[in-house]
C-alpha cells in the first residue's frame, strides 16, 4: 500500500493487494468496543449518566463506524476487490480521525499495551503484535490526518 | 454531518477561569495511552475556547501528572462538557471541588 498526501484535502490509500482491503476492514471490527459504557464509568456522579448519555454516545460512535465501513465498502467495489484508491478526505477527515481513535481505544482495553513507546513489541504474542501493528498503522494515518488534512 | 477536530472555538473564553476555589465542581481531563498530544490541544481550544498557551499547558499537565482540571463551575455546565469530551473520545469527569 502507498499513501499520498493532497495537502489540505486527503489522505488517499493506495491499495495494491487484495489483503490490504483486509487491513483496512479490520478497522471497523477493531473499533467495535465499549467505549461509551467505559467513558460512562466515569461519571459516577450522576446516576442518570448511564441510562440517558451513554445510549447517545454510543449511537454517535456507531454512526461514526457505518460511515467509515461504507466508504471502505464503496471504494472496494470501486476497485474490485484489487487494486484501487480510498480517500480519507477532509469532508470526512474528522469522522475518520474518530473511528481510527475508537479502533486504538479498543484494541488498547482489549490487549493493554500502554504507552507506544513502552511497548516491548518482541514480548507480544501473535494476536497481540498483529493488533498492536494494526494501531500503529491507525496512529499513523491519524497523524497524517492532523498534519495535513485538519490542519 | 462533516465533523470536523479543527473548528473554531466554539465557547466562552471566560470558561478559562479554571482556578477558581469556590466553584463546586471540576471538569478533569484523564491521560491514556491513545489520544495524541496535539488532538487533545486542539479539542481543549474547541471545546473550552482556551487559546493555544493554554491548552498545551492543561494537555502536558494530563500527559505529565496524569490529570488536570480544565473547567470548574456549575455541575449541569460541567456535564455538558464532560459529554462534550466523551464524544470527542477524551476520558473525562466531574469532582466536587474540595
Amino acid at each position: 500500500m502507498n499513501i499520498g498526501i493532497q495537502e489540505g484535502s486527503a489522505i488517499e490509500l493506495q491499495v495494491e493487494e487484495p489483503a490490504e482491503w483486509i487491513l483496512l476492514q479490520a478497522l471497523i471490527r477493531d473499533a467495535e468496543g465499549e467505549l461509551a459504557d467505559e467513558l460512562g464509568e466515569l461519571m459516577q456522579e450522576d446516576e442518570l449518566w448511564e441510562e440517558l448519555v451513554v445510549p447517545e454516545l454510543s449511537d454517535y460512535f456507531s454512526s461514526q463506524r457505518k460511515l467509515v465501513r461504507d466508504l471502505i465498502g464503496r471504494a472496494h467495489r470501486e476497485a474490485g476487490g484489487g487494486q484501487g484508491n480510498l480517500l480519507l478526505d477532509a469532508e470526512n477527515g474528522g469522522i475518520w480521525y474518530a473511528v481510527l481513535n475508537q479502533a486504538q481505544l479498543a484494541l488498547e482495553a482489549r490487549f493493554q499495551f500502554g504507552p507506544r513507546e513502552d511497548v516491548n513489541e518482541a514480548a507480544l504474542g501473535e494476536e497481540a503484535a498483529q493488533a498492536f501493528a494494526r494501531r500503529q498503522f491507525y496512529g499513523f494515518l491519524q497523524e497524517l490526518l492532523l498534519q495535513h488534512v485538519m490542519a | 454531518m462533516t465533523e470536523n477536530a479543527v473548528e473554531s472555538p466554539v465557547r466562552d473564553p471566560r470558561t478559562q477561569q479554571v482556578t477558581q476555589t469556590d466553584d463546586p465542581w471540576q471538569v478533569i481531563v484523564l491521560d491514556d495511552p491513545v489520544n495524541l498530544m496535539e488532538y487533545v490541544t486542539r479539542m481543549l481550544i474547541r471545546i473550552f475556547g482556551f487559546s493555544r498557551e493554554v491548552a498545551e499547558k492543561k494537555m502536558m499537565e494530563v500527559h505529565n501528572q496524569g490529570r488536570s482540571v480544565v473547567w470548574a463551575g456549575g455541575k449541569e455546565k460541567a456535564e455538558m462538557y464532560v459529554q462534550e469530551l466523551h464524544r470527542a473520545q477524551l476520558k473525562a469527569l466531574i469532582e466536587k471541588s474540595s
